[in-house]
């Protein structure tokens, strides 16, 4: 399936969160922008996963939504 | 074997450490006891060795300790090499070092730097043991830039006293030009060679340069550079009558019985290659010549009793390179030997009249000790006579047999100014007995009252010496047979250059001159200075300050050098270097205060910087 809608989305999703992470003062939207950028990665993982029909990057996934509650 | 050369090599160092070490909280006579010990061991060690090599009549042997420097080109062992020409030299090093030391105890005794003394006086041996044992020119190079530095060390050994600190430093300095005219001999034989090693350059320079080479010339020109600057010859002679600034068993054993030597020994270890250089024995044969003349002339009108003896020594050294400039090497040998005996005779002798007199060399407040110093000043005189040539003393053997070969040879000029120099020899050395034992004394009232004979420490060494110095020279001559010395050496090929007349030595008109000239020389010297002169007198000026060469050196180029480094520290220094240095300075510290506007300790600014890398490496990447 082609997954080239995907990657934009994570590249916009990304480029939002950078510029949240730069540009806002509010202490809770930086923190909410680096989690953007981190699910923007996220999506990714999913979207090659799908693609490729294995399932390691959707242990990652895991990982990371586990480790950013931290 | 091995053993008995390491030990001999190595225990003046083992001393040298121990000494240099505790100086300061050793007692003296502990310091006094393991600074002569050392020696002794030393002499056991090298007489065993002669005794071994004589009655297993033995081969040179070669020691090899380890690879020091493993470069192809120079093949640099730590080779010792054991032959009848260096045993010899560690016979005299050890022997004459050994009772010197000895003396020096009772010399140095009111001396609070006397660990110290013996200190470097053990370094001193060992350098000058590694110099004739060496058997690669480049161990050889360490001997004998340690014997400078050792000297250096003894000559301003008061070194509160600004006279004997420049003393050294001059000393060192002129003699550092004479290592620079060997280093730069010892890199040609590198080039040349391919080796250091002087076994390997003797089968090689017959094998690779025909007699006379320009470039074999050359090179025997550069080592015999090095011999001027060590051996005190023209014109690099300047350091060592001012080098009697350290204490007399210093001027003894460096300045007169080995050290200077080690010009000599060069040209007679290396004689294979110097005898394929006509040219650069003829001229070692005229600046031994000249040395000697200018040597003796200025000996003459010397007021202190040590410079008279400094002359005479660089003369008979002008003698030894005399011998050495006509091919008769065993001459020079002789000569070496005979004159180390005497000159340490002389000198010690001499420490013991400075000695007592606390410190004074000056003849000027000398005179008429002769009844003060009983011993003594026949001691002396036994030294004057010899080294004047009175048969049948020992220099009369080998300064006759030296213008005997210049005779034979051909060389009449150079054999009448031996002779000169030799007569002369004889008048300067009378006149300094004359001025300091006889005569109406010149000296302070009080001084007078305390002078008294020198302890036996300090005669006993003398003494023997005294002994070697009557009877040493039937050690090198045998009355038309080969005598022990010269057959001893004649192993190594160092020879005499003619042959014998046949009715020897002692029937020839050249040496009834000598004779009748040394001869004469004292009895004109001693009714000179006895009856009609018996003060010092007016002396030449032109002689007493040696032909003016040192003001020559310090007008022509010492003070040229003084003010080309007041320049340079003046002016370069300031404005060139520390300019260059404070401009770096400055660009460094913009550079850091520009930096430094990153760390600006918020965080925005820093992510902002890390997008900025990341966008900037995913360009690089993709594109």
């Amino acid at each position: 399936m082609d997954i080239s809608p995907m990657i934009f989305i994570s590249m916009a999703m990304f480029a939002i969160g950078v510029v949240g992470v730069l540009a806002k003062r509010n202490a809770l939207i930086f923190f909410l922008s680096i989690e953007l950028m981190l699910n923007s990665a996220n999506l990714l993982f999913v979207a090659f996963a799908n693609l490729w029909g294995n399932q390691i990057g959707l242990v990652w996934v895991f990982f990371c939504v586990g480790s950013s509650c931290c | 074997m091995l053993y008995a050369i390491s030990l001999g090599l190595f225990v003046p160092l083992a001393g040298f450490l121990a000494l240099l070490t505790s100086a300061k909280v050793i007692r003296r006579t502990l310091a006094g006891i393991i600074g002569c010990t050392s020696i002794l061991i030393s002499l056991v060690c090298f007489a065993s060795l002669l005794f071994i090599y004589t009655y297993h009549d033995m081969n040179p042997i070669t020691v090899t300790l380890f690879n020091w420097i493993p470069i192809e080109q120079i093949e640099a062992n730590f080779t010792l090499r054991l032959d009848p020409l260096s045993l010899v030299m560690t016979l005299i090093i050890t022997g004459v070092g050994f009772l010197i030391h000895v003396y020096s105890c009772g010399y140095m005794e009111h001396e609070e730097d006397f660990a110290r003394f013996f200190a470097c006086m053990n370094f001193f041996v060992f350098s000058m043991l590694l110099l004739v044992l060496a058997g690669h020119l480049l161990l050889l190079f360490v001997g004998w830039e340690g014997v400078g530095l050792a000297s250096y060390l003894l000559i301003g050994f008061w070194y509160t006293r600004p006279a004997a600190a420049q003393a050294a430093t001059k000393a060192f300095v002129v003699n550092r030009i004479g290592d620079w005219g060997f280093l730069l001999g010892l890199l040609l034989t590198f080039h040349l060679f391919g080796t250091g090693d002087i076994a390997e350059i003797f089968k090689k320079a017959p094998a690779q340069f025909s007699v006379g080479a320009p470039i074999l010339t050359l090179l025997t020109l550069l080592y015999f550079i090095g011999a001027i600057g060590k051996s005190a010859q023209l014109p690099l002679h300047t350091w060592l009558p001012d080098a009697m600034e350290g204490p007399t068993p210093v001027s003894a054993l460096i300045h007169a019985a080995t050290m200077v030597t080690a010009g000599v020994y060069l040209v007679v270890r290396m004689h294979p290659v110097f005898l394929l250089t006509p040219d650069t024995l003829h001229l070692i044969g005229d600046i031994g010549a000249a040395t000697a003349l200018f040597a003796s002339l200025c000996a003459l009108a010397q007021t202190d009793l040590k410079k008279v003896l400094a002359y005479s020594t660089v003369s008979q050294l002008g003698l030894m390179f005399l011998a050495c400039g006509v091919g008769a090497f065993y001459a020079a040998m002789f000569h070496l030997t005979m004159h180390a005996f005497v000159k340490g005779l002389l000198f010690l002798s001499a420490g013991n009249v400075v000695h007592m007199m606390h410190g004074n060399t000056d003849m000027a407040k000398m005179g008429g000790l002769a009844s003060k110093f009983p011993k003594t000043h026949w001691l002396f005189l036994i030294g004057v006579l010899a080294l004047s040539g009175i048969p049948p003393l020992s220099v009369f053997f080998s300064k006759d047999l030296i213008l005997e070969q210049e005779y034979l040879a051909g060389l009449t000029t150079l054999f009448y100014i031996g002779l000169i120099a030799s007569i002369l020899t004889a008048v300067y050395l009378t006149r300094a007995y004359c001025l300091t034992f006889t005569g109406k004394p010149r000296i302070d009232e009080k001084v007078l009252k305390m002078v008294k004979e020198a302890p036996a420490v300090m005669l006993i060494p003398v003494t023997l010496l005294a002994i070697l110095a009557i009877g040493g020279g039937f050690l090198g001559f045998a009355f038309g047979k080969t005598a022990l010395l010269e057959g001893f050496l004649a192993e190594v090929g160092v020879t005499l250059a003619e042959e014998e007349p046949p009715g020897g030595l002692l029937y020839s008109p050249e040496t009834l001159m000598s004779v009748v000239g040394g001869l004469l020389g004292v009895l004109v010297a001693a009714v000179l200075y006895t009856r009609f002169y018996n003060r010092l007198g007016n002396t030449i000026t032109l002689l007493k300050n040696a032909f003016f060469i040192n003001e020559i050196y310090w007008r022509c180029i010492v003070v040229p050098l003084h003010a080309l480094a007041r320049a340079i520290a003046s002016f370069f220094e300031p404005r060139v270097f520390d300019g260059m240095i404070r401009a770096t300075i400055h660009a460094t510290q913009k550079m850091a205060v520009w930096l430094q506007r990153i760390q600006s300790g918020q965080i925005r600014s820093y992510v902002a910087w890390m997008t900025l890398g990341m966008v900037l490496l995913i360009v690089y990447f993709v594109f």
